[in-house]
């Protein structure tokens, strides 16, 4: 009989053993986590039945239901007197400045009814034209930190004000030797108090010894002392990279972490495209795969210790061209092709003599010094390097800080003042600065947490927030850049607590200066900087006018200065010192800041943590970076994701081992590794708690590891590697990826030429695709329709170009998406369920030495397996993908409550308050770009210590014009449609159109290359409409016919060679299967009737 | 020339003083409580000070009449021409120097306003308890009538019921059991009234049906409707912490609605007014119409406002907390501008004749998004005049040619889209 025909469900149930059956006995085969329901004492010995929960449950909604029915009572409280300046509901906007130690950017900070919200860059400052990178937007979220300090302490103890103050007041009054240990001061009015406080100690029958001690966490002192020995000059010089045509740089990462990145960034990224003029050329010899080296055109693996034979190599090449003396190199390991990038960067900077830059991230004076050598011959002096015009954010020489701690090892000070460093945290361990520390008889923190050093002095006198201060920089000379006060300070002295104040307050007050810091700095302007200027004639014009604009200029730029090398070091001593410094036995690390942490000041931040690591997209976590290829020696996990977890390993460096997830980083030289530095913070607050990595107390949970311990100091600078051992502690950690998949699969996504294919026309690199419908006509895209079009042609049509040649990939335009749009944070754990909640996602692409042209004889299915595999030494893309708001949005028809419409000025709009949670549109978007809120974030335990919006502090943050939306429904990227609402209402009420430029998403209004374009397509003037126009663009994933209004501009590099973008070609898309298999052999060229092909003349396929 | 320019001045200056006085004297009567608040009222009180002192017993405080007369009239040159009364030497100190305006008036009527100073009226006073009871007795007698009829119809119908059931019985008397059946009578004289309506019912399926439909009918028409009236709170009238009527202020007073609610024309919200606004008006006017001082002190008391010395004390503000009445759900952005100033709608038109409306304020529409996106497709937007309008204008009248249409409704340039309101 057919009906007794017998189906399986699974090769167990056919074979029946006894394992199965006891399994399939229970309904569920999972073990269900009752334990966790359980695990409260009362619930497991309730005696509360079912029936009874029932019964709860009924009367519970109905009471719910009666209650909703009564009007909510809400308050409206209007001020007693109204502030002239502030309209409910209405944006204020105040230009401040940003600096922390490490960062400086001029910033205007948006604020609704007296809160900050929102941080934007000043685009008047020529430093950084509005780029702000993902840490100063990010720096938001620290003013509404639970973990801030609100009472002074001593000795740990909370207490108040005058009680410090006579506590410090008497510790000077006894102390011989004072010491001021900050971070560089590059705020003249600081400075200014510094020297105040130091000329108020002691007597004159009893004078104090007394020094300022700089320390830069991220020490540059390799570059300083390179000046020192070579002009004579221990400064940091300014550099133009708008002026360099070719840029050469060795492992500096300038366009995220070096020295003054943000204004690098932007000048890198004038001429990055090939339209605007000139398109510089950039070269990258590094071990870590950087962003700077995603960037690059030419990037070089070079192991960090050897970073100096690099150079010197170089230096040979450029003096050999040139006609001077070579020095005596010394072999480096070269695994790909350095030796000769490195002949054609000599050719290149001296092709463009004068418009070339040479940087170099060491910390190494030799190697600095052939660094100036190098600059010197191919003339960057008299154009891209102003060495008269130093950077002042950069001025600590590590000498200093070492020679700092070992005085206070030897018990000589007596008062040390500690600010905007966290010394405990960062110092190498070979300096045991703790221990040091506890010598010193009074110790003074003025940071705004209790961080591993504040809670390690003796007295905490915390600091405001930057956003609640007075202050002034001069990053460079000739202008002074204002940060002013947007809030009251959130801990003024109330009941509840003694509140914070102002470092600089706290260091006059302790020597019975009684003034304001406002009128401290009035006062050192009148002195100071007044005079130095003829624009403003009065100290009120000058004020008023830095307060307004943000920041002042006067005095023209500096002549670059005739070079007097009256101390020159001899090239072959720099050389012979940086062949013997580059010794390194065995595995050797490189200890880098990266992009989103950098030194680790906002570890407490979990818009930071959370963010995408910019080449591997790992988040909450640091990690010991290592090529596939030696993990794969090694044994070593290289996928990962939920199922699939990472290996662990013991990496001992100096004396201390810890443990840290190996991630198979493509790029990395092979032989070395890369750990991030600013991780595995203990005393930041409750973020760093959530982390899954324990500190060397074994107790302590921490994000991370913190390898600031293995900086060495033996030659009296930071080193930035260290020689480590590398132990297969064969444990599984799991790590949390946003991205987990590699290469595009020979696919157009980031469409990718060269400039000699550019030069070739529209049509070799980035023809229109077609599509051959059923009748076998090659027909365009828009020809073949399902739908209706949409009425776009009337009104506004918001539209958006991502220049990918422009785009660095920094994830600052993430950060200022998340602080604008209410995005939440979910944790590592929701990361690694695919749950980001990011509207704006940045994907990075490596490529594959597989490709369709060169697969010669490699069948179909190897071949694509092959393409998954990133090279050893890969080129990286990066791509920001938001909704692509499309015309003919496939979100929108699935829809079954029409939650998700089209809009006639282009938009794909969500209506949260319709959705009912199908997730059919995500499922139907090609770009999977929607979120699915599955858990109310606003109120979930689980989310409590990562999601910011839980904290009443906290909640502050939060963008009223916003929704916050509720769980179970779908959220994606609205265009910023609230700025887009209030640009129109601003145009309608004064009468008039929209300006270009004047609405602009959050995303567009940060980004430090311009890359992303917002406006209106429907006006020919704007700047995205002209650029949606240029022949480099095109619509990701045109070939589905999705129609978007976002556009991409082709990223084009600098190469000399000819480069066909992939997806391009014929048989390039068999996305159709023919009936029978596949012969993997077989070369198949057949079309199938919707595929896509590229109308152009292809030289360069296979067949 | 010189001289003939002065003779001229002096002509204009006498014809403007002539017109002044035949102003005065025509526009204003004698009455003295006229004259006081026409001349005297902005700067002074008769119990208080305001910015000039308080009056009450003025004439006791003076030596003579004569010389308060021609203080009125002209304080800085009895000033002058008296420097040894040092009476008003002191006055003139005390009140920081400030010189009083002089003052055209007759000596008659500077007397008449000294005897109304001197004896005013008695200020009527309305007390709320006396307002509660003039509007208490209507409420009562409403309800009175209700219970009465109530009571008449449960009587009636006790009375009809208990007849019915008497003559039944006098019925089974007269024919007997079985005289009942025959004619189609049951005796139910001994079963409960719930199982005499089943039996009823029984007996009268096909009424029951219909019955059953319409009460079913009913029902669902109760429910349906019921849901459509949550989160509806047309009519909310809050108590709110001042008796604020706006019948007085935007109605008697003429006030316009953007002096206080100044935040429609240019934010989201058109907002409460500080109590700076309050004070604007109020430093003046401490007694109102209806509730004498009581609802004014709570302002200066908000204000930390020294009624009596006049001046604010410092740190002493107290925000008033209002009940807000007009509540939009959170995942809808409204802006007041866009109405009030692009669109140019009357507040009337959302928040209806509030210069009508006293204490409580009340809502006066739905506010439902049915209500909003109603007015959406039937107002036409006014394009005409403002430039943003106008490219698109064109656009439309080429878009709806067939039709013939030259102004437009927000719908028809998409203003009914989600996401012009929800995002």
């Amino acid at each position: 009989m057919n009906n007794s025909r017998q189906y399986w469900q699974s090769v167990e149930q056919l074979d029946n053993n006894e394992e199965f059956v006891a399994k399939n006995s229970d309904e569920f085969q999972e073990e269900l986590p009752l334990d966790k329901f359980l695990e409260k004492e009362e619930l497991s010995t309730s005696s509360t039945s079912r029936r009874d929960f029932l019964k709860f449950v009924g009367f519970s909604v109905t009471a719910a239901t009666l209650a909703a029915c009564e009007a909510p009572v809400m308050k409206s409280i209007p001020y007693v007197i109204k502030p002239e300046e502030i309209t409910p509901g209405i944006a204020n906007y105040y230009a401040s400045a940003y600096y922390d130690g490490f960062d400086f950017a001029p910033i205007l900070v948006k604020t609704r009814e007296g809160r900050p919200i929102h941080i934007e860059g000043n685009k008047q400052s020529k430093l950084s034209n509005g780029g702000v990178n993902t840490r100063v937007n990010s720096s938001l979220l620290s003013l509404y930190d639970e973990a801030r300090v609100r009472n002074p302490r001593i000795n740990g103890e909370e207490t108040k004000w005058s009680k410090v103050d006579k506590e410090v007041k008497a510790s000077l009054a006894t102390a011989k030797t004072v010491r001021v240990l900050t971070h560089s001061i590059a705020s003249p009015s600081t400075q200014a108090a510094i020297d105040l406080f130091a000329s108020k100690l002691g007597t004159e029958e009893a004078p104090v010894n007394f020094k300022h001690v700089t320390y830069d966490e991220s020490s540059s002192a390799g570059i300083i002392n390179a000046n020192k020995n070579y002009f004579g000059k221990a400064v940091i010089p300014n550099y133009n990279f708008d002026k360099a045509n070719i840029i050469v740089s060795f492992g500096a990462d300038f366009l995220t972490t070096w020295l003054n990145a943000n204004q690098y960034a932007t000048a890198y990224g004038i001429h990055r495209s090939p339209k605007d003029g000139m398109m510089s050329r950039h070269y990258q010899f590094e071990a870590n795969f950087s962003l700077t080296g995603t960037n690059a055109d030419i990037r070089g693996a070079v192991k960090p210790n050897e970073i100096g034979l690099a150079v010197i190599d170089l230096y040979n090449t450029v003096a050999k061209l040139t006609g001077g003396t070579s020095v005596k190199g010394a072999k480096y390991d070269d695994d790909n092709n350095v030796g000769a990038k490195i002949k054609n960067a000599a050719k290149d900077l001296l092709a463009n003599k004068g418009a070339s830059l040479v940087v170099c991230g060491s910390n190494d004076v030799a190697t600095q010094e052939l660094i100036n050598g190098i600059n010197q011959m191919i003339g960057s002096y008299s154009s891209t390097i102003e060495i008269d015009n130093p950077l002042n954010i950069r001025k600590a020489n590590d000498i200093d800080f070492i020679n700092l701690v070992k005085e206070m090892n030897s018990g000589a000070v007596d008062t040390l003042f500690i600010y905007g460093v966290n010394p405990v945290y960062s110092a190498p361990a070979d300096l045991a600065f703790k221990a040091a520390l506890a010598k010193v008889k009074t110790s003074v923190s003025f940071s705004t947490f209790a961080d591993e050093t504040a809670s390690a002095t003796t007295v905490l006198a915390p600091d405001n927030h930057y956003f609640e201060n007075w202050n002034d920089y001069t990053p460079l000379n000739g202008s002074v850049y204002m940060a002013q006060p947007v809030i009251r300070p959130l801990f003024s002295k109330t009941a509840a607590h003694q509140g914070t104040r102002q470092a600089q307050e706290s260091l006059l007050k302790f020597v019975k200066v009684k003034t304001s810091f406002y009128d401290f700095m009035k006062e050192n302007w009148t002195a100071t900087i007044l005079p130095n200027q003829s624009k403003y004639s009065s100290l009120d014009t000058l004020w008023n006018n830095t307060v307004h604009d943000g920041f002042a200029e006067f005095t023209p730029a500096p002549v670059p200065m005739t070079l007097e090398m009256t101390v020159a070091p001899e090239a072959s001593v720099s050389a012979s010192n940086v062949i013997k410094n580059s010794k390194a036995t065995g595995m050797v690390a490189e200890l880098y800041t990266e992009t989103n942490m950098g030194i680790g000041n906002q570890a407490n931040n979990p818009w930071l943590q959370e963010l995408p690591n910019v080449i591997t997209k790992v988040t909450w976590d640091n990690y010991v970076a290592m090529n596939p290829e030696d993990c794969r020696t090694e044994g070593y996990a290289t996928n990962y994701g939920q199922q699939l977890p990472a290996s662990l390993v013991n990496v001992t460096i100096g004396g201390s081992t810890m443990k840290l997830p190996v991630i198979a980083t493509p790029g990395q030289k092979m032989g070395s590794v890369s750990i991030a530095l600013g991780y595995g913070r203990t005393h930041a607050g409750r973020v760093v708690e959530q982390g899954d990595m324990l500190a060397a107390d074994g107790v302590t949970k921490t994000i991370g590891a913190n390898v600031f311990p293995g900086v060495s100091t033996k030659t009296g600078v930071f080193n930035y590697y260290a020689e480590v051992k590398i132990e297969n502690a064969n444990e599984e950690y799991p790590v949390g990826l946003a991205q987990t998949h590699f290469t595009e699969m020979d696919r157009k996504i980031v469409n990718e030429t060269s400039i000699v294919t550019f030069i070739k026309g529209k049509n070799s690199y980035n023809p229109d695709p077609t599509v051959v419908d059923a009748y076998g006509v090659t027909q365009k895209i828009e020809n073949l329709d399902l739908w209706a079009a949409q009425d776009i042609k009337n009104g506004h049509r918001w539209g958006m170009t991502i220049d990918l040649s422009k785009c660095i990939g920094c994830n600052a335009c993430v950060t200022s998406c998340h602080s604008e749009n209410n995005v939440p944070v979910v944790g590592k754990d929701e990361v690694r369920r695919n749950r980001i909640m990011s509207w704006l996602r940045i994907d990075r692409y490596f490529s594959s030495d597989m490709t369709k042209a060169n697969s010669g004889d490699t069948g179909i299915i190897d071949m694509y397996a092959e393409m998954e595999v990133p090279s050893a030494y890969p080129e990286a893309v990066h791509q920001p993908v938001m909704c692509q708001q499309c015309n003919h949005a496939p979100c929108e028809t699935v829809c079954p409550v029409a939650a998700t419409t089209h809009s006639n000025e282009g938009l794909n709009q969500m209506t949260y308050n319709r959705c009912i949670g199908t997730r059919y549109c995500a499922n139907n978007c090609p770009y999977k770009v929607r979120r699915f809120n599955w858990f109310n974030y606003v109120g979930d335990s689980k989310f409590t210590d990562v999601n910011p919006s839980q904290s009443d502090l906290a909640r502050m943050v939060l963008n009223p014009d916003v929704v916050v939306r509720a769980r179970g429904v779908m959220e994606k990227c609205s265009f910023c449609v609230q700025r887009i609402q209030t640009g129109k209402l601003d145009a309608k009420k004064e009468g008039r159109t929209v300006r270009d430029g004047e609405v602009e998403s959050a995303c567009a209004s940060v980004c430090p290359t311009n890359a992303i374009q917002f406006g209106d397509l429907n006006d020919n003037q704007t700047k995205v409409k002209q650029t949606s126009d240029d022949e480099r663009s095109y619509h990701l994933l045109d070939e589905v016919g999705t129609q978007p209004n976002v556009f991409y501009l082709t990223k084009v590099r600098n190469i000399d060679q000819e480069r066909i973008p992939a997806g391009l070609g014929h048989g390039v898309a068999h996305a159709t299967t023919h009936g029978d298999s596949h012969d993997a052999k077989h070369e198949d060229q057949g079309h199938d009737s919707h595929e896509v092909e590229a109308e152009h003349t292809d030289e360069h396929s296979s067949h | 020339m010189s001289l003939k320019i002065s003779i001229n001045n002096i002509k204009v200056q006498l014809s403007i003083l002539s017109l002044f006085l035949v102003l005065a004297l025509s526009g204003y009567s004698q009455d003295g409580k006229n004259l006081f608040k026409a001349n005297c009222a902005a700067c002074h009180k008769i119990e208080k000070k305001l910015i000039g002192p308080a009056l009450l017993g003025v004439e006791d405080r003076w030596e003579n009449k004569e010389n308060l007369i021609s203080w009125i009239s002209n304080s800085g040159q009895y000033l002058k021409d008296n420097p040894g009364d040092s009476y008003a030497q002191d006055l003139f100190k005390e009140y920081n120097q400030l010189q009083m305006t002089a003052m055209p008036l007759s000596t008659a009527e500077i007397e008449s306003i000294l005897g109304y100073i001197a004896a005013p009226p008695e200020v009527k006073t309305v007390g709320p308890e006396q307002e509660e009871t003039a509007s208490a007795p209507q409420d009562d007698y409403t309800n009175m009538w209700l219970f009465s009829f109530a009571i008449i119809f449960i009587v009636l119908i006790s009375v009809i019921l208990s007849v019915k059931a008497s003559l039944k019985r006098i019925l089974l008397e007269l024919k007997g059991e079985d005289g009942l059946v025959a004619i189609g009578e049951i005796n139910d004289m001994d079963l409960s009234t719930y199982q005499q309506t089943i039996l009823w019912a029984n007996r009268n399926t096909k009424w029951m049906i219909v019955v059953s439909i319409f009460a079913f009918i009913g029902i669902l028409y109760i429910l349906w409707s019921s849901i459509w009236t949550i989160g509806v709170y047309k009519g909310y009238a809050p108590e709110q912490p001042i008796k604020f009527s706006h019948k007085i202020h935007a109605g008697d007073d003429g006030i316009d609605c953007v002096y206080c609610h100044s935040g429609a024309e240019k934010g989201k919200t058109s907002g409460i007014p500080s109590v700076n606004v309050c004070m604007n008006c109020h430093k003046g006017i401490e007694s109102g119409k209806l509730y004498g001082t009581e609802e004014i002190s709570k302002i200066y008391d908000a204000a930390g406002w020294d009624s009596d010395n006049q001046k604010y004390i410092p740190r002493n503000q107290d925000p008033i907390e209002w009940i807000k009445i007009h509540n939009l759900p959170d995942h809808v952005y409204f802006n007041h501008s866009q109405h009030v100033v692009v669109g140019k709608v009357d507040c009337k038109e959302c928040h209806g004749d509030v210069a009508t409306f006293d204490y409580p304020m009340h809502q006066e529409n739905d506010l439902t998004m049915g209500w909003c996106i109603e007015c959406h497709r039937t107002k036409d937007v006014k394009m005409n005049g403002n430039p943003y309008y106008d490219k698109l204008h064109a656009q439309l009248v080429e878009k709806y040619k067939s039709e013939g249409l030259e102004t437009f409704t927000v719908n028809q340039m998409g203003g009914i889209e989600c996401a012009k309101c929800h995002y």
